[in-house]
C-alpha cells in the first residue's frame, strides 16, 4: 500500500513537471513574439515538443519511439536557444555542442528503432548514450548561463536578473544528470512498478529531479514582480533626469573639456 | 564606455539611447532591441556621434564597446523578459 502512495505521489510529480515545462513553453512563445526575440521562440517550441512526447508517451501510449522523437527535437531547438542567447558572433565550442548533440539523438532514435522494430535489446547501450546526451544540452545551458553570470555578479545590474542567471545555472546542472537512475532499472520490470522497490525508486528519483527543474525553471522565467522587488530591496533603481538632445550633447562636451584641463 | 572617456555614466547612457534613436528610430520599443541591432547602433550612428564629439580614442573604444556586447550578449534576454 506504502509503495502505491508513493508511485502516485512520483506520478503527480511527473505530471507538476509536465505542465510546468508546457507553461513555460507557452511563456516563451508569447515573450518571444512580442519581443521579437527568436531565442525565446525556438526553446518554446522544444519544450512544448517534449510536452508532445511525454503525453503520447504517458497518456495515449504511443511507445517511448514517439516520446523519442519529440524529446530529440527538443534536446537540439534547446541547445539551438543556448547558442543563440549566449555565443552569436563569439569563438567557442556552440556548433560542436550542437553537432554531438545531433549525434547523440540520432543514435538514441537508431538503437530505439532497432528495439522496436528488429526486437534487439539496445537497453544499455542505449542508458550509456543517454547519459551524455542529456548531460551535455542541460550542462550546457547550466554552463552558459553560470559563465555569463562570472562576467555580471560585479556589475550595476538589478539583483533578480543575477538570481535568474543563477537559477536557470542550477536547475539545468541538476537537470543533466536525470538519467543515471535508469542505469538501475531492472531489466523485464516496467518503469515505476510499485511491486518493484528498485523500479519505483528509479521512476521516484527521476520526478523528483524533474520536478525540481520544472519549479526553478518556471521560478527563474515566470518570476513575479514582488519576488523581483523582494531581490531588489536593496538595490537603488535608477532616476535619471530626462534631457533634451541638445542639453546632452551639451553636458558631454563639457564633461569632455574638463577632462582635457 | 563612461570610464573609458571619463564621462558620467547618465551622460554615456544618455549618448547611447540617442545613438539608437537615430539608427532604429524613435519608435522602437527597447525591449525589442536585440543584438544585431545594438551591433549595428555602436557601428554606426555612436561612432559618428563620437567623432562628432572629436573623441580621439573612438575606434578602441567602440572596439570595447563590441566586445563587452558579445560577451553579455545574454543580458538582452535574462533581463529583458
Amino acid at each position: 500500500m506504502a509503495l502505491i502512495i508513493l508511485f502516485w505521489i512520483f506520478a503527480i510529480l511527473l505530471i507538476i513537471f509536465i505542465v510546468s515545462l508546457l507553461v513555460v513553453g507557452i511563456f516563451f512563445l508569447i515573450k518571444g513574439n512580442q519581443n521579437k526575440m527568436n531565442n525565446l521562440i525556438v526553446i518554446g517550441i522544444g519544450f512544448i515538443a517534449m510536452v508532445i512526447g511525454f503525453i503520447g508517451s504517458f497518456l495515449l501510449n504511443l511507445g517511448f519511439a514517439f516520446q523519442e522523437i519529440f524529446v530529440f527535437i527538443g534536446f537540439v531547438l534547446l541547445v539551438v536557444s543556448t547558442n543563440m542567447t549566449f555565443y552569436k558572433g563569439r569563438k567557442s565550442k556552440a556548433r560542436l555542442v550542437l553537432i554531438v548533440t545531433v549525434i547523440l539523438g540520432s543514435i538514441q532514435l537508431i538503437l530505439m528503432t532497432l528495439h522496436v522494430y528488429f526486437s534487439i535489446n539496445t537497453y544499455y547501450l542505449r542508458v550509456t548514450l543517454d547519459v551524455p546526451y542529456t548531460f551535455l544540452v542541460f550542462n550546457w545551458m547550466a554552463w552558459s548561463s553560470y559563465s555569463a553570470y562570472q562576467k555580471i555578479k560585479n556589475k550595476n545590474i538589478q539583483p533578480w536578473i543575477k538570481v535568474r542567471y543563477k537559477l536557470v545555472a542550477l536547475v539545468s546542472f541538476i537537470l543533466s544528470f536525470n538519467n543515471i537512475p535508469e542505469y538501475f532499472q531492472p531489466t523485464g520490470t516496467q518503469w515505476g512498478d510499485p511491486d518493484n522497490i528498485i523500479s519505483l525508486a528509479v521512476f521516484g528519483t527521476t520526478a523528483v529531479i524533474s520536478v525540481i527543474f520544472a519549479i526553478g525553471f518556471g521560478v527563474a522565467w515566470l518570476m513575479p514582480n514582488r519576488l523581483k522587488e523582494f531581490f531588489n530591496r536593496n538595490y537603488q533603481l535608477l532616476d535619471e533626469k530626462e534631457y533634451t538632445e541638445e542639453e546632452l550633447m551639451n553636458l558631454i562636451r563639457e564633461q569632455l573639456a574638463n577632462r582635457n584641463n | 564606455m563612461a570610464q573609458k572617456i571619463n564621462i558620467s555614466p547618465p551622460a554615456a547612457r544618455g549618448l547611447i539611447k540617442l545613438s539608437i534613436k537615430d539608427e532604429l528610430g524613435p519608435f522602437k520599443p527597447y525591449n525589442q532591441i536585440d543584438f544585431e541591432d545594438l551591433k549595428k547602433t555602436f557601428r554606426n550612428s555612436l561612432k559618428r556621434r563620437l567623432i562628432k564629439l572629436e573623441v580621439q580614442e573612438c575606434e578602441s573604444i567602440l572596439d570595447y564597446l563590441l566586445d563587452e556586447l558579445t560577451l553579455n550578449q545574454s543580458l538582452i534576454t535574462i533581463g529583458g523578459v
